[in-house]
């Protein structure tokens, strides 16, 4: 289901709702944690990115990194 | 993080709305049945937006309809209740408890209009000390769900209600959150009464679970404020772990808590050895919810000092912390009564009397209708992450013509309990609080 480097994560399919994805990263970071894995980010497509940073448009505006679950959001 | 879209079909319940559709597709709690005396006053119930009155007639039977007259609206808390139906006071339309109208005095005699439609009413039952109504499709079949805390009789069961400044699911948020227990709840001493409380378990060789110290407070046999958490999908929403390093023994056991959400607003937490307790956040509108707390002793009758100190404990005193409509003393307004001496000089660290206070304390300070786009989740959040997620699943299968969450389970209820255990650090936590 993931392809890890130990600080990188990335999903194989995007989940199509936001509390779907936040909930498939979250399961998927504890199964991590557990392997004692510490990922750092997440790599997302550029639609999912968008759609994030329009929820967060105030915070990126303040130069607040885009993040979820701690993990900083980067568009492939 | 939900998206605007998303935190709006997971918090508005009124008719109509996405949710407001699943919710009413549930038997809902109205009030306690001692609430209603027969043949006396109506009771004011705002449920999912809508206001209704309860009433009990003559003959026992309980009525749950709409708040406001079918004639001309005027509010039929005012009516009088007598001939099992409520009689409005402006005109004297009289009004069965299944909507009928019985009466309209001031109409011809020989007029047929009183039999040409009813008022809405809801169909009520009462079970575990609880009157429940179901607002939803008349041609639904909507399961009436019993648990063990509705088995035994009234004498047996305590009622605590609180009103709440904010939407239902930042309550039941609160309630699948276990790691802000170790914050929010704690105190000088009941960490000292927990340090007692394991020191003679384990002189007496006892389990380490949950329990009653000789005040009659619940005591816990950890202090770890990192639980990790596993969440197991069910039938009817989930059932999920919080795992603690105990506080003896942490090297050969875990302490395993774990929680039964039930769709869509119960919340099943372990209760000790012989009672059955259950939390429901029932709500009343989009910006306020009845919190429930009820707790049953499973084998014999509940005495009056046991009340009080639950009451002490959750800080649901009535005439001390809440008034007759269970509203709270401590509000927004007085900064939920906060005492910043204490938090620094005394016992409690929250500064705020009772558990229930510190709960809603918090919830409301997010805001009636919290923006979840603002927040940042965490991986202690995994219980509220999930909670979200199966019940917005669950709103769409109901739009798509699919059964609530819940109304399919082959679980029996009665056997459902959250429960706490002290197992050996290799045993899986799935052994612990199973439906028997």
């Amino acid at each position: 289901m993931i392809d890890v480097d130990g600080l990188t994560l990335r999903l194989p399919e995007e989940p199509d709702t936001v509390a779907a994805l936040v909930d498939t990263v979250a399961m998927q970071l504890r199964e991590l944690h557990a392997r004692g894995y510490r990922p750092r980010s997440l790599v997302v497509g550029p639609g999912l990115y968008a759609q994030l940073a329009t929820l967060k448009q105030r915070e990126l505006s303040r130069g607040v990194p885009l993040m979820l679950l701690g993990l900083c959001v980067v568009p492939i | 993080m939900l998206s605007q879209a998303e935190n709006d079909r997971l918090t508005q319940v009124g008719r109509g709305t996405p949710m407001g559709e699943l919710m009413r597709r549930y038997w809902i709690p109205v009030c306690t049945s001692t609430d209603l005396e027969a043949g006396g006053a109506p009771r004011r119930a705002r449920l999912l937006g809508e206001d209704l009155v309860a009433f009990r007639g003559d003959d026992g039977s309980v009525g749950v309809m709409e708040e406001s007259c079918p004639h001309r609206g005027a509010s039929l808390m005012l009516a009088r209740n007598e001939d099992c139906a409520l009689q409005c006071l402006y005109h004297g339309w009289k009004i069965a408890a299944d909507g009928t109208i019985l009466d309209m005095p001031a109409e011809p005699e020989d007029s047929t209009f009183k039999n040409r439609f009813k008022h809405l009413a809801y169909p009520t039952r009462e079970s575990g000390g609880v009157v429940w109504t179901y607002m939803g499709p008349a041609d639904y079949d909507a399961p009436f769900f019993e648990w063990d805390w509705t088995l035994p009789p009234a004498s047996h069961t305590m009622h605590l209600r609180a009103v709440g400044h904010s939407n239902w699911a930042q309550s039941v948020e609160g309630a699948v959150d276990s790691s802000h227990q170790t914050y929010l709840h704690d105190a000088k001493s009941r960490q000292q009464r927990d340090r007692d409380y394991v020191e003679r378990m384990t002189r007496e060789g006892k389990e380490l679970t949950d329990g009653f110290d000789e005040t009659g407070q619940i005591v816990r046999p950890w202090n770890d404020g990192r639980p990790r958490l596993q969440v197991e999908i069910t039938d009817f929403g989930y059932r999920y772990a919080a795992i603690r390093r105990p506080l003896v023994g942490a090297d050969r056991f875990k302490n395993v808590r774990v929680t039964q959400f039930v769709a869509p607003f119960f919340v099943l937490v372990p209760a000790p050895d012989g009672w059955g307790q259950i939390t429901m956040h029932v709500p009343i509108d989009d910006e306020t919810t009845m919190f429930w707390h009820v707790r049953s002793n499973l084998r014999e009758p509940v005495d009056a000092g046991t009340l009080r100190v639950m009451e002490d404990s959750a800080g649901l005193v009535m005439g001390v912390d809440i008034d007759e409509n269970l509203e709270k003393k401590a509000t927004r307004a007085n900064l939920w009564l906060q005492d910043r001496h204490e938090m620094k000089h005394g016992d409690r660290l929250s500064g705020i009397r009772g558990t229930i206070p510190e709960d809603q304390a918090v919830q409301e300070s997010m805001g009636p209708r919290y923006d979840r786009r603002k927040e940042h989740l965490a991986t202690s959040d995994m219980a509220v992450i999930r909670f979200r997620r199966i019940m917005l699943d669950a709103v769409r299968k109901v739009e798509e013509g699919g059964r609530a969450l819940g109304h399919e389970s082959t679980t029996d209820f009665r056997t459902l309990r959250g429960e706490e255990s002290t197992i050996p650090l290799d045993t899986p936590w799935e052994s612990v609080g199973v439906p028997t």
